[in-house]
Parts: C-alpha cells; sequence; structure tokens
C-alpha cells in the first residue's frame, strides 16, 4: 500500500490539499478521477519526490518511479530514438548490455512510431510526443508506473491498442500504476480502483473496485454500464464538469 | 538562390571598391602620408611586410597570446560558470569581481600588468581578463536558463550526472555561450593587440604597432592594422566553423540559428 494520510500543501494563497488522504494499494492500477486543475499532479508531483507536501506524510513508496507527466518533457535537440536512449544509457552503462537488447525497438513499435525514430520532436504532433512520452515511461524498469492524463491526444483507435498493452504489461509485471485522468471510461477500461475526487480543495469522495474481468469492460456488459452511470451519477452530483 | 548569391558578391564588390575609393580620394585631397597613407601605398606595404620571415614570427605571436587568451578563459568561465551557477556563495564572490572587471578600463589593467608579469605574459592575462566576465556570465546565464522540467524529467528516471550535463545542460548552453565566444574573441584580439603596444614584446602586432608611431610611419602602422583585421576576420570563420559544429554536435542542425 502507499499510503498518503492527511497531506496539505499550499502556493501561496491557493489552497490544493488540504488534510487529503488516500491509500493507494501496490501492484494494481488505481485511479485518480476527478476534475482537472485540481491538485492531481501535486500528487503525482509528491509521490514522485519532486514537491514536498506541507504537512501530512506519504509512505510505502520507493524513488523506484516511472513517471508519464502532464507535459511531453521530450529534449527538443534529441530525436526520438535519443530521447528514449537518454533514459536507458544508463542501465546500459551500468550492465554494459549491448545496445540492442535495450528494448528501444519494441517499444517504439508499441507507440507505432518505428519510422519516426529519427524525427525531432518538434516535427511530431503533440500526439505523437505524448506516444514518445509512453514510451519512455514504458521502458523505464521501475516498479511504480505514474501517469498524469496519459492517453490525451490520441485516437481512439490507438487508445484502446494502448489500454491493451498497459494491462498486459500490468499483468505480466504487476506495477503498481497509478493513474490521473478526468475521462471516465478511461479509468474504468484500464483500473482496478477507482477515487473519485472532488472539487478543490479535493477530498476522496467515493471509491469503487472494479471486479468485472478485463474482457468484460465494454459499453455491452451491464455491469459496466451501471458502474459507469454510478460514476457519472456521483460526478454530477459534485458538479464536476464533465465533457 | 544562386541568383542572389551573385547579386550578393556584386553588392559587396561594389561597396568595397566605393569605401576604397573615399580612402583614395580623401588620401588625395590630404596629401600627406603621416595623416593618412593612400590605400595603394598601405597594400603596397603590406604586400612586402608579408614576403618578410618576420613577419610570420610576429603574427603567430600574437595569434598564439590570443588564443592562450581565449582558452583561459574559456576554461576558467566553464569552471566558475558551472561553480556559481550551482553555489550562491561562488556566485556572491565572483559576482562583484566580475562587474568590476567589466567597468575598469583596459588600460588600467595593462599598466598594473607591467609591474606583475613578463611581456610576453601581460597580453595573455589582458585577454584572459576581458573575455573571461563574458564567458563566464554566458555560462551562468545559460545554465539558469535549463528548463527545469526536463531536469526533473531526468530526476525521476534517474539519469546519471554526466548524461544530464551532456545531454541538458549544454545544449541548453550553447546559444548563450556561442555568442558570448564571438564577442570575446572580436574583444579579445583588440585588448590583446592594445596590451602588446605598452608592453612591447619581442613578437607581437602591437610592438610594430608603437614602432612605426615612433618612427612616424604611418603607412607601417596601416599596414599591420590591416592585418589585424584580416587575421580577425579569418579567425572570426574558423570560430564559426567551429561553433556550427558544436550545434551540430549537441543540438539539432539548424537549430542554432533558430536561437539567435
Amino acid at each position: 500500500m502507499i499510503y498518503i494520510s492527511s497531506i496539505s500543501k499550499s502556493y501561496g494563497e491557493k489552497v490544493v490539499f488540504k488534510d487529503f488522504s488516500v491509500n493507494i494499494p501496490r501492484g494494481k492500477i488505481s485511479c485518480l478521477l476527478g476534475p482537472s486543475g485540481c491538485g492531481k499532479t501535486t500528487l503525482l508531483d509528491i509521490l514522485a519526490g519532486l514537491a514536498d507536501c506541507d504537512s501530512g506524510t506519504v509512505s510505502g513508496i520507493n524513488d523506484d518511479i516511472a513517471y508519464v507527466f502532464q507535459e511531453d518533457r521530450l529534449l527538443p535537440w534529441a530525436t526520438v530514438r535519443e530521447n528514449l536512449e537518454f533514459i536507458v544509457h544508463n542501465t546500459r552503462i551500468l550492465s554494459k548490455a549491448p545496445r540492442e537488447n535495450t528494448g528501444i525497438d519494441s517499444f517504439l513499435k508499441t507507440v507505432q512510431l518505428t519510422e519516426f525514430e529519427n524525427y525531432f520532436p518538434d516535427q511530431l504532433s503533440g500526439g505523437m510526443r505524448q506516444r514518445v512520452a509512453l514510451a519512455r515511461a514504458f521502458i523505464h524498469p521501475a516498479t511504480t508506473l505514474l501517469m498524469d492524463e496519459p492517453f490525451k491526444g490520441l485516437d481512439y483507435k490507438l487508445k484502446l491498442k494502448l489500454f491493451e498493452f498497459l494491462k498486459d504489461m500490468w499483468e505480466r509485471t504487476e506495477k503498481t500504476i497509478l493513474l490521473v485522468t478526468h475521462d471516465v471510461d478511461e479509468a474504468l477500461i484500464l483500473s482496478n480502483s477507482i477515487h473519485l475526487l472532488s472539487d478543490c480543495p479535493p477530498i476522496v469522495k467515493k471509491q469503487w473496485d472494479v471486479t468485472i474481468s478485463y474482457k468484460n469492460r465494454n459499453i455491452k456488459n451491464e455491469n459496466y454500464l451501471k458502474l459507469r452511470s454510478q460514476i457519472i451519477a456521483n460526478i454530477s452530483d459534485e458538479g464536476f464538469n464533465y465533457n | 538562390m544562386k541568383n542572389s548569391l551573385i547579386k550578393n558578391i556584386w553588392r559587396n564588390l561594389f561597396a568595397g571598391i566605393l569605401l576604397t575609393g573615399i580612402w583614395h580620394f580623401t588620401a588625395m585631397a590630404v596629401n600627406r602620408d603621416l595623416y593618412l597613407p593612400s590605400p595603394l601605398k598601405t597594400f603596397k606595404e603590406m604586400a612586402i611586410l608579408v614576403t618578410q620571415p618576420s613577419f610570420w614570427i610576429i603574427s603567430l605571436g600574437t595569434v598564439m597570446k590570443v588564443i592562450m587568451g581565449l582558452l583561459l578563459s574559456i576554461i576558467t568561465g566553464f569552471i566558475f560558470g558551472f561553480a556559481s551557477a550551482f553555489n550562491k556563495t561562488v556566485h556572491a564572490v565572483l559576482h562583484p569581481v566580475v562587474v568590476i572587471v567589466k567597468s575598469t578600463p583596459v588600460v588600467s589593467f595593462i599598466l598594473i600588468a607591467v609591474f606583475l608579469f613578463t611581456t610576453n605574459l601581460i597580453p595573455v592575462f589582458i585577454g584572459f581578463l576581458m573575455s573571461f566576465p563574458i564567458l563566464w556570465t554566458s555560462v551562468v546565464d545559460g545554465i539558469r536558463q535549463v528548463d527545469n522540467k526536463l531536469l526533473e524529467m531526468a530526476r525521476v528516471f534517474k539519469v546519471n550526472r554526466w548524461l544530464v550535463i551532456k545531454k541538458i545542460y549544454i545544449p541548453s548552453m550553447i546559444p548563450f555561450v556561442s555568442s558570448a565566444l564571438k564577442i570575446a574573441f572580436g574583444l579579445t584580439w583588440k585588448v590583446t593587440v592594445a596590451a602588446e603596444v605598452l608592453s612591447n614584446p619581442e613578437f607581437g602586432i602591437g610592438t610594430r604597432l608603437i614602432n612605426a608611431k615612433i618612427y612616424l610611419d604611418t603607412t607601417i602602422l596601416y599596414a599591420w592594422t590591416g592585418f589585424v583585421i584580416i587575421m580577425s576576420l579569418i579567425f572570426e570563420w574558423i570560430l564559426n566553423l567551429g561553433i556550427r559544429a558544436l550545434g551540430k554536435r549537441y543540438m539539432r542542425n539548424g537549430r542554432l540559428n533558430d536561437l539567435h
């Protein structure tokens, strides 16, 4: 479990968290569902050790983390391949593994960017850059994967493929995956548990464990639809601007 | 493209002829070599100088001093620049030093250096002293401009420090450092010759300039000045090639130009 216990955080006048608590099970895919601009990114930054909280504690997390940031954060002067090499180099130098074994090729294939490996970030669309950022996080052999609205700007077909990939990777590695999103379907298709956040400063409004098997998570499934409408009903109660 | 290139050549040729013409007619009107030697006389004197073996030794003397001064300021500029960017105390100590050096007239330093160093070292020291603040400032500014989001990314993914310097710091600093290098180079060239004028090393263009002045031989003064300009242009060209190669190595092709 990752325990986040009554943390508070403000930036000047703006209170981002006040006494916020949530427990994230290890080895599962968990989702924080909530409106944009409400501290979710700050929470991931705190977990990644990039920000401190003013009070409260975070425990059960080591610094063995991969992170899909809200922005792509690619090196603008490096090609797609070089951007991936940048984070693999480390392990390669240490283990002296030959270059071909870094797995870059297979991850490029996963995010469908093989032909673009020699392109620079400014030659790619926003969605393509996001895919490079995804590949970078997938390549990094960490036990915890933090994802901040990772599928935004991607077309539906590719999104579904990446969902499959993510589920697959999780089943193989049992990573702890924490996904932050405002998309109900994304949360429902991927997560083992969903934490619905209220408006700012957020609290966990409601929490669901999703027990529907992965292959049945589609709009033809009754339970899926039931849970979906439950979540949406809870969101609208909150006045959460869902679109 | 080719057409515009030819047009450009013609335009530059025209400008050159016009300016030389103005020089020529002014010299004719003045009609005294002591005040203004004609371009023809100056070029003739330059041709004579080039054929003398001493010309090359003297020029090499100055060039070596410029290169040494510049190298010294690049090395120290980087070391102290990095130290100052990461350590506030180092910055607090160096900042006033740099401000003082920047605003002190160069001759004051030359006259002080005359007491402290041998004739050959004075121009090197002055060249270093004048270009160090420029390089130091560019390194400090360059490091401060590094995108913190990229550094955070490298931190999360545990990229080792050398790779972070090579792949994040250096590419971010190149636009700053390369324009500083160009300015520093031009300045070093000028102050090195100026320092030679006052320190009189055996082999140095500055020594020839002051001798020409003492013997009232303005034509030789002009001829040597002409060579200083030509050498400076050649070195600037080489420097630009070097900077471009550096840009290609660490940054995206052509990106360097976009940033200027």
